[in-house]
C-alpha cells in the first residue's frame, strides 16, 4: 500500500504534461482515471515496488545520465564494427553475477547492457545474467563491474 | 536565431536518418540473431536518440516538446525489454550464438 | 522553416513514399509463405497506411488505425497463431488463376472509377458541401467540442455510433459462439500464452509492471481528450485492451483470468453497450429524444455550472457530458469485447491439449 500515493502523483504528474488542460473539469477527469489505472493495477495484482519506483526517481536520473555516456560511446564502437570493411567481430557469452540484488536492480541492470550497443541480456534470474557481446574484453566481469555497481545504487541506494 | 535551431534540429534528424541506415547494413552484414540485435540497437538508441533531439529543437518550447521527451522515455524503457525477449526466445528456441572461441562453453554445455 | 516542411509538394513526395512502401508490403505479403511474417508484414502495413492519413490530415482515422490495425489485432492474430499449434503454419501457393483474375477486375473496376472521384479536399465536393459543411459551421454552436470529428461520431450521429458499438460486441458474441463461449474456470485456462523462452525475466515482468499502469492511465487519457483532439471511446478501448494483453503474455493468461474473470469480461462488453443506449434513454425520461444530450441536464442545474470556457452557448454541459458518458460505454464495450476475443483464441489449447492427453 505504501506505493500507491508514488503512483498517484507520478500518473497525475504524467497526465496533466500530456493533457495541458487546466479546467476543473478535465483535473476531476485526471483524477478519476488515475484512481480507476490504480485500482486495475491492483486488481492485476501488480501493485508494488516494480510498479511505483517513482520515490528512487533521482538516484535513477543521475544514472540515466551516466548511462547515456555509455550509450554514446558504445554507439560510436558498433558502428565502427559496420563501417570497416576489414572489422572482424568477436563475439561471446558471459554470465555475469547479479547475486542479492532486487528485482528492479537485476532489471535495470539488464536493460542497461540491453540498452548499450554491443551487448545484449539473452537470460536474466535473480541470480545472474547471460550476456552476449560483439567484441570480448579484458575479463568479463570487470568490464561490466561499473555499471553492475552503478544500477545497483540506482535501483536499491547501495552499492 | 529560432531559424537557426530549427536547422540544426533538422540536420540531427538526417544523421539520425544516417544511423538508421548504418544500422541496417548492420542488420544485413552481421552472422547471426544475436549480433544483428546488436546492429539494430543503435538505431533504437542512437537513432532515435538523435530523432527526438532534432524534434526538439524544431519543436521549440511547446507542448510538443514535453510529449516527445515522453516518447523519448518509453523508448528507452520498452526497446530494451523487446530486444532482451527476441535474444531470450532465440537462445529459448535452440538458436546457438556463432563465438569466437567455439571452446567456450554456453549455457547447457556447462 | 516550417513552412518548408509543409509545403504541399513535400507533402506530396512523402505520400509517394509511403504509398510506394505500402505497395512494396503487399508484394512482400503475397510473397511471404511463413503465417508469423504475414502477420508481421500486416502490422507494418496498418502502421503505415496510419502514417499516410495523417498526411491526409485525419488523425483520428489514423490514430484508430495504428491501434487498431497495427496494435490490438496484431496481438490477438499472433496469440491465435501461437496458441492454435505447437507448429507454425505455413502457406502453400494454390491455384492463382481465379483469384487473379478477381482481382484485376477489380482493380480495373476501381481505376475507371478514378477519374469521377472529387479531387482531394475540394470544398465543391458533395461529400464537404452539404451536410459536411453544416456540421464544420454548426459545431461550435450546438457541441461546443473543439474536435468536430468527435462532435459529429458522439453528437450529431451517436444513434450510428450506438449501431457500430453494437456491431463490434455482436462480432465479439459471433467469435465465442465459433470458438465455444462456455465459460472455464480459471485453472482450466492454459500457460500457454506467455512468452515461453523469457518466463520469469525480472527484465520483462518489471517492464509489465512499469508499464500497465501507464497504458491504462492514457488509455482514460485518451477518452477524456477526444474532445479537444484525435481520440476516443474506440482507442482507448482498444489501449486499454492492449494492457490486458500484456499482462497475459508475460504472466500468463492464467493470472489474468484470475484477476479479470472470463465472465466479468463478457459481462462488461455488454454493459458497455447497455450504457451507450441508457444515456439515450435518460435523455427521453428527461423529455428530449433519443440521445439529445442537451436534455441531460435540467437547464437550472446547468445554469448554476461556470460557463465553460469551449462553451459559446448555454446548453454545452450537457454535450460534454453526454459526449464523455458514451464514448465510456464505447470503451468499456470495445476493450471487454476485445480482451474476450483474445481469452477465446487462448482458451483454445486447453481443448486441444485435453483431447491430446486423454
Amino acid at each position: 500500500m505504501i506505493y500507491v500515493p508514488g503512483l498517484f502523483i507520478a500518473l497525475i504528474a504524467l497526465w496533466l504534461a500530456l493533457s495541458g488542460h487546466g479546467e476543473a473539469f478535465m483535473v476531476g477527469l485526471a483524477v478519476v482515471s488515475v484512481i480507476l489505472s490504480i485500482l486495475l493495477t491492483m486488481c492485476l495484482g501488480l501493485m508494488g515496488r516494480e510498479a511505483s519506483p517513482y520515490h528512487r526517481l533521482v538516484p535513477m536520473a543521475r544514472y540515466a545520465v551516466w548511462l547515456m555516456g555509455e550509450i554514446v560511446k558504445s554507439n560510436v564502437a558498433v558502428l565502427r564494427t559496420i563501417i570497416e570493411p576489414s572489422a572482424r567481430l568477436r563475439p561471446r557469452l558471459a554470465a555475469l553475477d547479479a547475486d542479492g540484488r532486487s528485482e528492479l536492480a537485476t532489471a535495470l541492470f539488464a536493460n542497461s547492457i540491453t540498452l548499450t550497443p554491443g551487448t545484449v541480456t539473452i537470460e536474466a534470474a535473480r541470480d545472474g545474467l547471460l550476456v552476449h557481446s560483439l567484441h570480448d574484453g579484458a575479463d568479463e566481469q570487470d568490464e561490466f563491474a561499473p555499471m553492475a555497481a552503478r544500477s545497483l545504487m540506482a535501483a536499491d541506494g547501495r552499492g | 536565431m529560432a531559424e537557426a535551431i530549427g536547422w540544426i534540429g533538422a540536420v540531427l534528424v538526417i544523421a539520425a536518418v544516417g544511423l538508421s541506415i548504418a544500422g541496417a547494413v548492420g542488420v544485413l552484414r552481421f552472422p547471426d540473431v544475436y549480433t544483428r540485435i546488436h546492429a539494430a540497437s543503435i538505431t533504437d538508441t542512437g537513432a532515435a536518440s538523435l530523432m527526438t533531439l532534432g524534434l526538439l529543437l524544431m519543436a521549440g518550447f511547446s507542448p510538443a516538446a514535453i510529449k516527445l521527451c515522453i516518447v523519448w522515455v518509453f523508448i528507452m524503457l520498452t526497446s530494451p525489454a523487446a530486444a532482451h525477449a527476441l535474444a531470450g526466445a532465440a537462445f529459448g528456441s535452440g538458436h546457438r550464438p556463432v563465438l569466437a572461441d567455439p571452446r567456450q562453453p554456453s549455457e547447457d554445455e556447462a | 522553416m516550417s513552412l518548408l516542411l509543409a509545403s504541399p509538394e513535400l507533402e506530396l513526395v512523402f505520400s509517394a513514399l509511403l504509398l510506394t512502401l505500402v505497395a512494396g508490403l503487399v508484394v512482400a505479403l503475397l510473397a511471404a509463405r511463413s503465417v508469423l511474417t504475414c502477420i508481421l508484414l500486416m502490422s507494418a502495413f496498418s502502421l503505415t497506411m496510419a502514417l499516410w492519413l495523417m498526411t491526409m490530415d485525419a488523425p483520428d482515422v489514423a490514430f484508430t488505425e495504428a491501434s487498431v490495425g497495427a496494435g490490438v489485432s496484431t496481438m490477438i492474430l499472433l496469440g491465435a497463431a501461437l496458441s492454435s499449434t505447437d507448429v507454425i503454419p505455413s502457406l502453400r501457393p494454390g491455384r492463382l488463376w481465379f483469384p487473379a483474375v478477381a482481382c484485376l477486375a477489380a482493380f480495373i473496376g476501381m481505376a475507371l472509377i478514378v477519374p469521377d472521384l472529387p479531387v482531394f479536399g475540394d470544398p465543391g465536393s458533395p461529400p464537404s458541401a452539404y451536410v459536411g459543411r453544416l456540421y464544420l459551421e454548426q459545431t461550435p454552436h450546438d457541441i461546443g467540442a473543439p474536435n468536430v470529428v468527435t462532435a459529429v461520431l458522439a453528437s450529431y450521429r451517436g444513434f450510428d455510433t450506438l449501431g457500430e458499438t453494437t456491431v463490434i460486441f455482436a462480432a465479439g458474441v459471433g467469435v465465442l459462439l465459433l470458438l465455444g463461449g462456455q465459460v472455464r474456470s480459471p485453472d482450466a485456462a492454459p500457460e500457454d500464452v506467455s512468452l515461453r523462452a523469457s518466463a520469469g525475466s525480472p527484465v520483462l515482468s518489471v517492464a509489465a509492471r512499469l508499464l500497465i499502469p501507464i497504458i491504462c492511465l492514457y488509455a482514460f487519457y485518451v477518452l477524456a481528450h477526444g474532445e479537444f483532439g484525435a481520440g476516443g471511446g474506440f482507442q482507448a478501448g482498444v489501449i486499454l485492451a492492449a494492457a490486458l494483453i500484456l499482462h497475459a503474455l508475460v504472466f500468463g493468461v492464467r493470472e489474468t483470468m484470475k484477476a479479470l474473470p472470463v465472465g466479468v469480461v463478457r459481462a462488461c462488453a455488454a454493459l458497455g453497450v447497455l450504457g451507450y443506449a441508457a444515456v439515450g434513454f435518460l435523455a427521453i425520461l428527461n423529455g428530449g429524444r433519443f440521445l439529445d444530450y442537451d436534455a441531460l441536464l435540467s437547464p437550472v442545474f446547468e445554469a448554476g455550472l461556470p460557463s465553460s470556457h469551449l462553451a459559446g452557448g448555454h446548453h454545452h454541459w450537457g454535450q460534454r457530458i453526454g459526449i464523455l458518458a458514451i464514448e465510456t460505454g464505447v470503451m468499456l464495450a470495445v476493450a471487454s469485447t476485445m480482451t474476450a476475443i483474445f481469452y477465446a483464441f487462448t482458451g483454445r489449447v486447453s481443448r486441444s491439449d485435453a483431447a491430446g492427453a486423454s
